[in-house]
């Protein structure tokens, strides 16, 4: 198995060491290569830490669910199966998922509500470095843009700010189901969107 | 199927579910090939949220994660992908498991007659390396054996009695919490991959159990075996 994902990654990019082939680098991290390992952490920190921070908000905390996530990629690099997405949507699954399971295991969900009602949800901070290109940063934005207005609320509170949909519900005085149906229809149109982009 | 599980995909996605609706949704995954692909064809725009919030760590931080890769053993590729499963609790877990590659999650390995593991318990038992562990109950003796260069644990159950309607089933307890490492319904013995934590083998009601019974034969940690 390990040699087969090695393979994969191989195919995908003539020389395995090439940075920009994550899935290739990957595979050698898989295969215990620190190295490699290194060059995934620098390409991706600045996305894991930025999620982290943005939804447990503690900088250390951040910190600490970083290195979790790192450490996570690097017990599970072999388990990495390419055909499902790429390396960086699977590290960002795993970022949020742990970011949010943080938050909801040791903060009061009335201290998060409080927090929220102090905050303008609909912020969104800048893009560091080259790990987001200005005009793949401009080109999420603009089809966060072309979400109505509660669709793109829905998802942003639930992503950002790591409230369960009942919390999002709350916060913006519409039924659960109306909600539920708000997240799914604005990531299917963030989704075509971003294709349709991509594609041009 | 819970009609509604549709509905709460993108609530799924963003990790807005309570524990137990998350965790209806995702047997509902495993089960539902077009519903995972509608996930996963959104995965990537629900991810595409994070590069609006891009920061960087402190530089201190690296350092940290490269020590702590560099002492953390790797786990070895999931056993069970790739092959047709049976749809039972094992093979359902282990779905779940590749299908959220969340945090901590354990890969089961799916044992039956027409759906060999990759590797069995008697490879782990013989690999050069294997520690054995013989246990003796009232039931009869359960072997455990671990091989560290493989890092996979073979659990036996040959020597055991089985009372009717009930099967052996192996966990793992780590930090993430409990995870179904195997049912041992029609099979005696299974290898499973080490993880960090607790192994152990309790009796269940054939099928296996979703937690484990009371009824512990075996539990030992990983770095004692």
């Amino acid at each position: 198995m390990r040699r087969a994902l090695r393979v994969v990654g191989e195919e995908s990019s003539p020389d395995p060491d090439d940075a920009l082939d994550p899935a290739a680098v990957l595979a050698a991290v898989a295969g215990g290569d620190l190295d490699a390992f290194g060059r995934l952490y620098d390409d991706l920190a600045p996305l894991v830490f930025g999620v982290a921070r943005r939804v447990v908000r503690d900088p250390s905390r951040a910190e600490e669910v970083t290195q979790e996530v790192f450490t996570e990629m690097w017990r599970q690099a072999a388990r990495f199966d390419p055909s499902r997405g790429s390396v960086r949507t699977w590290v960002l699954t795993i970022a949020h998922r742990r970011a949010v399971d943080t938050v909801r295991s040791t903060q009061a969900s009335r201290a998060r509500e409080e927090h929220a009602a102090r905050r303008e949800p609909t912020d969104v901070a800048g893009p560091e470095d080259a790990v987001v290109t200005a005009s793949e940063h401009e080109g999420v934005r603009r089809c966060l843009d072309s979400l109505t207005p509660l669709q793109s609320q829905a998802v942003r509170l639930a992503y950002y700010q790591g409230f369960t949909y009942p919390e999002v519900a709350e916060l913006l005085g519409r039924p659960l189901p109306t909600v539920k149906s708000r997240m799914r229809d604005g990531l299917i149109r963030l989704r075509d969107c971003l294709e349709v982009q991509d594609g041009a | 199927m819970a009609p509604d599980v549709h509905g709460l995909v993108g609530a799924y996605l963003l990790n807005s579910l309570e524990d137990e609706e998350r965790a209806e949704v995702e047997a509902h995954l495993a089960a539902c090939p077009d519903c995972r692909e509608e996930v996963d064809s959104l995965r990537s725009a629900t991810a595409s949220l994070a590069g609006q919030v891009a920061e960087t760590p402190p530089a201190s931080l690296r350092a940290r994660v490269m020590r702590t890769a560099s002492e953390t053993p790797q786990l070895p590729p999931a056993v069970a992908a790739g092959r047709p499963r049976r749809r039972r609790i094992a093979g359902v877990i282990a779905a779940v498991a590749a299908l959220v590659v969340g945090v901590g999650v354990t890969v089961g390995v799916v044992v039956g007659d027409d759906d060999p593991p990759a590797m069995t318990a008697a490879e782990v038992m013989s690999a050069p390396d294997a520690r054995m562990h013989k246990e003796e109950t009232s039931d009869g003796e359960l072997m455990v054996a671990m091989s560290n260069e493989m890092r996979m644990v073979a659990v036996d159950t040959a020597d055991l009695d089985r009372p009717a309607g009930m099967t052996y089933q192996v966990w793992w307890h780590t930090e993430a919490g409990m995870e179904s490492a195997g049912v041992l319904d029609e099979e005696m013995s299974v290898a499973v991959p080490v993880e960090d934590g607790d192994l152990m083998v309790t009796m269940e009601p054939m099928g296996g159990s979703d937690e484990p019974s009371a009824n512990v034969i075996f539990q030992m940690p990983a770095e004692s075996l």
